[in-house]
């Protein structure tokens, strides 16, 4: 990473015209791209470096009637001992504040979060060991027929089988929040739809600027990994209620936020037989390998148990 | 037995629990004490390419594009080496193991360094490999050895090491006339991220003329100067090696290839100091070690549990493992074959840390124990305390009285401290009210470790004439160790321990040729060199002193005198006294005495018993060893296969106790590494090539503070006086690290099976997996 | 270099590190010592053109020094970092995290670097009063922002902070390696709650690897530098 350039830039249409150059990467706290950088993982890294955080007036939490307005770089820590967040969305409140470890969430924003790359280890490994699919560097995905003990129990997706790694994607698309970028207004839902090696589909130009979260007080994220500090989920689970709807949001479990139907909860009757049935619905949809389908298991007692603390 | 009253050292010594490591304020401040805490004007910053095959010949290497990076000054190959470095290993033509170093890039920072690397293009000539034990074996049961099994390349014409046979009684008589007999195979494994230290393998190098000075952190000194030499032909007197502090990993810090590649990157850019640093992933790859056995062992018991023959078969891959006392030691068994074999896979070869091979043995050994407790009705602890050897027994099959034997005392207070008796159920019986299930387990062993070894250790001891000590026993770290030999001089010398000054470095150039002074067998061996040295020094104080006014008044005698606190008295009249200082500053010469440590196998008149034990005479050979016991009580929750160590007993014969708190943060390290072993090391390997492909923490999983309840960690040190050590010590590093299987051994109680462990500790799926629900 | 001795001299030291030290006083007792000086407040007045090594006395004359001697070749851009209190006027290459420019450029080694990725502590100083990975911040970007280091919790004297001191007295150091990021970690946590309980000293120190496996005596000792 000695080859690069870092800019400073000093706005929004300032950081979006040094990324319009090409080879751009967008740096908010910094910690993903870092790693990203120094792995080695593809052979034509980004080696112009927008550092974003000059720019005044994205570091925010307001309330906007019933819906937070959080600025894209806002950090995880912020988040999470936000009183505002906590008593209006206190799913968002607990991940950020299971993301990683006390000092990345110091220094990790919402907006990094939203944006990271895969963790697959294949993917993580340098460019010229295992050039895979999602890397576009060949049409392999190296995790089929090796180790896929983390990976997606819900089958592959555009030949890959690396989850969403971010605790917070699950419950931005639980409670259906936007996401506002330097292009448009995104659902959460739509947002998170891999685009390459994004875990999201915006462009090489496109800087998340501001996250829009709806009330959703009865609402609870449920963190699954081997360790209790620094790992990336495993598995996870975000349920909300807003309105008079419920959502059930696996994370980590495919490339994307998955969604398991609902409907028992949409009413606010979180009860054990609806919990059993909710989470019973993740069998009839798993497509697991041999290395993960413990994966399921640890879902569904993720999900009857975020239902059932909601009671 | 009443151990001897003594000065500085023992868990009774009032002020030994307040000795403060040394040199812990430097580390607490900042100061520099690591190789890579300096920066030389022109340093230059060496990363190596590591191979990513398991077997192979490079045909090719392509370091075009790597040159052409900004920064880059030069690219070594096999080729480029010189021929002193040929048969060296770094820089393999033919590679030996997964990520053995193949390139060594030479740039004016690491970074640059690290890019370029990514650019240099091998082609490889794969051969076969063999990566697991299982690939040279033909029958898993037998053991037989697969004679088409390719070539490791590590031996021309075997894949085998060594092996060796203890035959006890005759073991296939008793079995066939035992009233029970069970037949256990095992494959449990240590990972590869279990012998890394936080700082990662680096180490530096300058030429000044043809003088060339290396820093490295090192636990043998004078290991790293004579392999150096040896590999290069750089005369002893013209190579310099320098340790400051070493980051953990004591086992790995011996005889480094980092340290001869630093010396030849160095060479090759006109002598500019080169910092060769690896980083965590070629750290990895370089320095990890990998222990991977198998075993077979039927046991044969008579119908109270007695067990009469003991039939092990065992095979594993390297260094230091294979032939261990753990199961030949622990327990009377009357009849008992042992068969190790050691193997040569394309594995690394670096050094064994933290008795790598007393985890995954002691496994097999508790596994096996517990399974037979099982169908003889009997519960765990019992078939141990019917078996176990006792305080005065001689070893089954030398006739060697035992140096230290403590191992039924640390079972008896673990068992009785824990409740154990009261708190075992059946396995999967148990539900606590949370739903979890509860399991309690119990593990005890005798081990090699904390032995006496080590002939060629050598310490001096100089009296500066402040009355002060220093103790130069080549080491520098780890400071907890370096803390010890002061200790071991202030005893013998009756200093107080702040007048006891150690160096900050350890210099080849300013130490004798003695061997290895970090690790396990440290205590016993070094301590031993200090403690000669020191009384050397002591004798000559005395001597001086019986020539000062003070004492030549009264017409005393060396053997009148004592001393205690930094003061030297009279001992029929202690009034008469005076100061180490004012002795030593008027001495007409100058006071010091350099010790050697001894070996217990060769009794050269210094080794061997100390004091008559059971009958047997000072001097007499004996068996070595240090004895553990561990009883962990855990919850899982059945849901998500989730354990936690909910209280952890861990008592470990110490021999003395030269320094209270020494002793408790191994003893405390040691549980707390068994819970990394037991429940969360693993090593990812790609599963069509069996390469490494996770290199990271993330992948390798240490425990975080959240993942272990400390303060629920109980160490009982059981004080003893181990008739073959210096002052009674020996070290303690190893066996409390022994017990991870007594985790394992909980988790069975819990839920009632056993999970799977070949490859793996027991996270959560596996756990699932043994209860039938992933 | 010295062939005589190991000893760097200032100016190579200088030159090498791309470290220009502008008019504040010199904290750094490795600096001190790697740059000769002998003066009671330790400070530094030189600019030394990183090109010929030429020194002079203020930016201005470095800067004029430039255009005359080096035409066409621009200054290459100065950073100012307040580390542990002290401004230092640095030349930062865009790559470089701040662990590298602590520990290579100014001499502060107590940021150690165990993993280089974030995932294991030892490399843990406080920024503005926040704990974070020196691995994972680009110095470049660290303008404006008080750093502290390990050096710098008792002002690079021989004595210990609260912290430094718990630490001794409950003797939690073996090898030391990890020590620095802990210590860190534990001074941000007191700053923010001054007395915590077990529970929270895990939860904030949760963060950091420690290979020895000496959490036992680590926990001990936040908790006693808490007083609670």
């Amino acid at each position: 990473m000695d080859n690069i350039k870092h800019y400073e830039a000093t706005s929004l249409d300032d950081a979006v015209s040094i990324l319009a150059k090409g080879k751009g990467a967008v740096c908010a706290g910094g910690s993903d791209l870092m790693t990203y950088l120094k792995g080695f993982i593809v052979a034509d890294p980004p080696t112009n470096i927008v550092d974003i955080k000059r720019i005044s007036g994205l570091s925010y939490i307001k309330k906007d009637g019933d819906t937070l307005k959080i600025g894209a770089l806002t950090t995880l820590y912020e988040i999470a001992n936000s009183d505002d967040v906590k008593n209006n969305c206190p799913a968002l409140a607990e991940a950020a504040g299971l993301v990683a470890s006390p000092e990345i969430r110091f220094q990790g924003t919402i907006g990094g979060n939203i944006c990271q790359k895969p963790r697959c280890i294949y993917y993580r490994n340098e460019f010229d060991d295992y050039p895979c699919k999602r890397k576009g560097e060949s049409s392999m995905c190296y995790a089929v027929a090796g180790v896929n003990r983390y990976h997606s129990i819900f089958g592959l997706k555009d030949t890959c089988m690396a989850v969403c790694p971010s605790d917070t994607a699950p419950v931005l698309v639980a409670v259906g929040a936007k996401i506002v970028t330097t292009k448009k207004t995104w659902d959460a839902k739509d947002f998170f739809v891999i685009k390459g090696e994004q875990i999201n589909s915006i462009d090489a130009d496109e800087i998340v600027k501001e996250i829009q979260v709806p009330a959703a007080k009865k609402s609870v994220y449920k963190k699954f990994a081997f360790r209790k500090s620094i790992d990336f989920p495993l598995v996870s689970v975000a349920v909300a209620q807003t309105g008079s709807s419920a959502k059930v949001i696996l994370g980590a479990c495919f490339n994307e936020p998955y969604e398991i139907d609902a409907a028992e909860i949409a009413g606010g009757n979180f009860s054990e037989a609806n919990a059993e049935a909710i989470a019973a619905k993740v069998d009839a949809k798993a497509k697991t390998t041999a290395q993960n389908k413990y994966k399921v298991q640890i879902a569904k007692t993720l999900i009857k148990r975020a239902i059932l603390s909601l009671a | 037995m009443a151990l001897p009253e003594m000065k500085v050292m023992g868990l009774g010594t009032p002020g030994n629990d307040k000795i403060r490591s040394f040199f812990m304020d430097d580390l607490l401040t900042g100061k520099p004490r690591f190789v890579g805490d300096r920066h030389f004007a022109g340093q230059l910053y060496a990363v190596a390419k590591h191979a990513t095959v398991d077997h192979a010949n490079i045909t090719k290497i392509d370091a075009s594009e790597a040159l052409k990076v900004p920064g880059v000054v030069k690219v070594l190959t096999y080729d480029t080496n010189p021929e002193w470095a040929r048969t060296a290993p770094i820089l393999y033509k033919t590679v030996p193991f997964y990520g053995a170093p193949i390139a060594l890039i030479i740039a004016t920072d690491w970074y640059i360094a690290q890019r370029a690397v990514n650019l240099v293009k091998v082609d490889y000539e794969v051969l076969p490999a063999v990566i697991k034990t299982t690939d040279v074996m033909a029958d898993d049961e037998a053991m037989t050895r697969d004679t088409s099994a390719p070539l490791s390349g590590r031996f021309a014409d075997s894949n085998f090491q060594s092996s060796g046979v203890t035959n006890r009684g005759d073991v296939d008589a008793a079995l066939k006339s035992a009233a029970y007999t069970r037949t256990i195979s095992d494959m449990p494994w240590t990972t590869r991220y279990q012998h890394q230290p936080l700082e990662q393998y680096e180490a530096l190098a300058y030429w000044s003329g043809d003088e060339v000075y290396v820093y490295i952190a090192s636990q043998n000194i004078h290991g790293h100067h004579r392999s150096l030499h040896n590999w290069t032909g750089i005369p002893l007197n013209k190579l310099h090696v320098y340790s400051p502090g070493c980051g953990g990993g004591l086992g790995t810090r011996l005889n480094n290839p980092e340290a001869l590649m630093a010396v030849f990157a160095s060479k090759e850019v006109d002598g500019r100091p080169v910092l060769y640093k690896c980083t965590k992933k070629h750290s990895m790859l370089f320095g990890g070690r990998q222990f991977d056995a198998r075993s077979v062992i039927t046991i044969g018991c008579d119908k109270d549990g007695k067990l009469v023959a003991l039939d092990v078969k065992y095979v594993c891959n390297g260094y230091g493992a294979g032939i261990t006392p753990i199961f030949s030691k622990t327990l009377t068994i009357p009849n008992m074959r042992y068969e190790g074999t050691r193997l040569y896979l394309n594995d690394q070869d670096r050094c064994a840390w933290r008795c790598v091979n007393d985890p995954p043995t002691g496994y097999h050994f508790t596994h096996a124990l517990d399974l037979v407790a099982e169908d003889l009705n009997m519960r765990p602890d019992e078939i141990r305390l019917k078996n176990i050897m006792g305080e005065h027994d001689v070893d089954q099959d030398s006739g060697l009285p035992f140096g230290t034997k403590e191992v039924n005392a640390c079972l008896d207070k673990v068992l009785q401290e824990s409740g154990f008796a009261s708190k075992w159920h059946k396995p999967g019986t148990k539900k606590l009210a949370d739903g979890r299930l509860h399991g309690i387990g119990v593990h005890c062993h005798h081990d090699s470790h904390g032995r006496i070894a080590g002939s060629d250790r050598a310490t001096i001891v100089l009296m500066l004439q402040d009355g002060t000590a220093a103790v130069l026993d080549g080491g520098s770290a780890p400071h907890n160790q370096m803390t010890e030999q002061a200790i071991v001089a202030a005893e013998v010398l009756g200093l107080k321990i702040d007048d006891v000054k150690t160096p900050v470095y350890g210099n080849s150039d300013a130490t004798l040729n003695g061997g290895m002074h970090g690790g396990s067998s440290f205590t016993g061996s070094t301590g031993g060199a200090t403690m000669k040295a020191a009384e050397q020094c002591r004798k000559q104080v005395f001597e001086a002193a019986c020539k000062n006014a003070t004492f030549s008044a009264v017409n005393a005698k060396p053997e009148d005198l004592d001393s205690k606190d930094s003061v030297i008295f009279l001992k029929r009249d202690p009034s008469v006294k005076a100061t180490f200082a004012a002795i030593c500053s008027s001495a007409l010469n100058p006071i010091g005495g350099i010790g050697h440590g001894w070996n217990n196998v060769d009794a050269d008149g210094t080794g061997g018993l100390q004091r008559p034990k059971d009958g047997f005479e000072v001097g007499h050979n004996t068996e070595m060893g240090s004895a553990c016991a561990d009883v962990c009580e855990v919850a899982v929750d059945p849901e998500t296969g989730e354990v936690e160590i909910l209280e952890h007993w861990n008592a470990v014969g110490t021999g003395r106790v030269i320094y209270t708190d020494g002793v408790l943060q191994q003893m405390g390290s040691g549980t707390e590494l068994q819970v990394n072993m037991a429940l969360y090391y693993g090593d990812i390997k790609d599963i069509p090539t069996g390469n490494i492909i996770g290199t990271q923490y993330t992948e390798s999983q240490m425990i975080t503070t959240l993942d272990c309840n400390p303060s629920r960690y109980h160490l009982y040190p059981i004080e003893g006086d181990n008739h073959t050590g210096p002052l009674g010590a020996h070290g303690i590093g190893e066996p409390c690290v022994g017990g991870y299987c007594c985790i394992l051994s909980a988790i069975y109680n819990a839920i009632g099976k056993w999970v799977d462990t070949d490859h793996g500790a027991c996270n959560p799926d596996r756990v699932l997996k043994a209860l039938g629900k992933a | 270099m010295s062939k005589e001795t190991n000893l760097v001299s200032r100016r190579e030291f200088l030159k090498d590190a791309g470290l220009v030290v502008g008019g504040a006083t010199v904290g750094s007792a490795a600096l001190l010592s790697a740059c000769k000086n002998n003066g009671k407040s330790g400070s530094v007045t030189k600019y030394v053109c990183p090109l010929d090594s030429k020194e002079f006395d203020s930016l201005q004359a470095l800067k004029d020094h430039y255009a005359s001697a080096h035409e066409g070749v621009a200054l290459p851009d100065f950073k100012t970092l307040n580390i542990n209190g002290v401004d230092y006027s640095l030349i930062i290459n865009d790559y470089w995290s701040l662990a590298w420019v602590l520990r290579e450029t100014l001499g502060l080694y107590g940021t150690k670097v165990g993993c280089d990725m974030g995932q294991c502590g030892a490399c843990t100083v406080i920024v503005d009063d926040k704990p974070m990975y020196a691995c994972l911040l680009f110095a470049c970007e660290m303008e404006g922002k008080k750093i502290r280091t390990v050096e710098g919790l008792a002002d690079y004297g021989n004595k210990l902070n609260k912290v430094q001191q718990a630490f001794h007295d409950a003797n939690a150091t073996q090898c030391g390696f990890c020590t620095s990021g802990f210590l860190m970690a534990a001074q941000a946590l007191i700053e923010r709650n001054s007395s915590p309980s077990e529970d929270e000293v895990r939860h904030a120190l949760s963060g950091h690897l420690c290979m020895c496996q000496n959490f036992k005596k680590t926990i001990e000792a936040v908790v006693a530098a808490g007083g609670k």
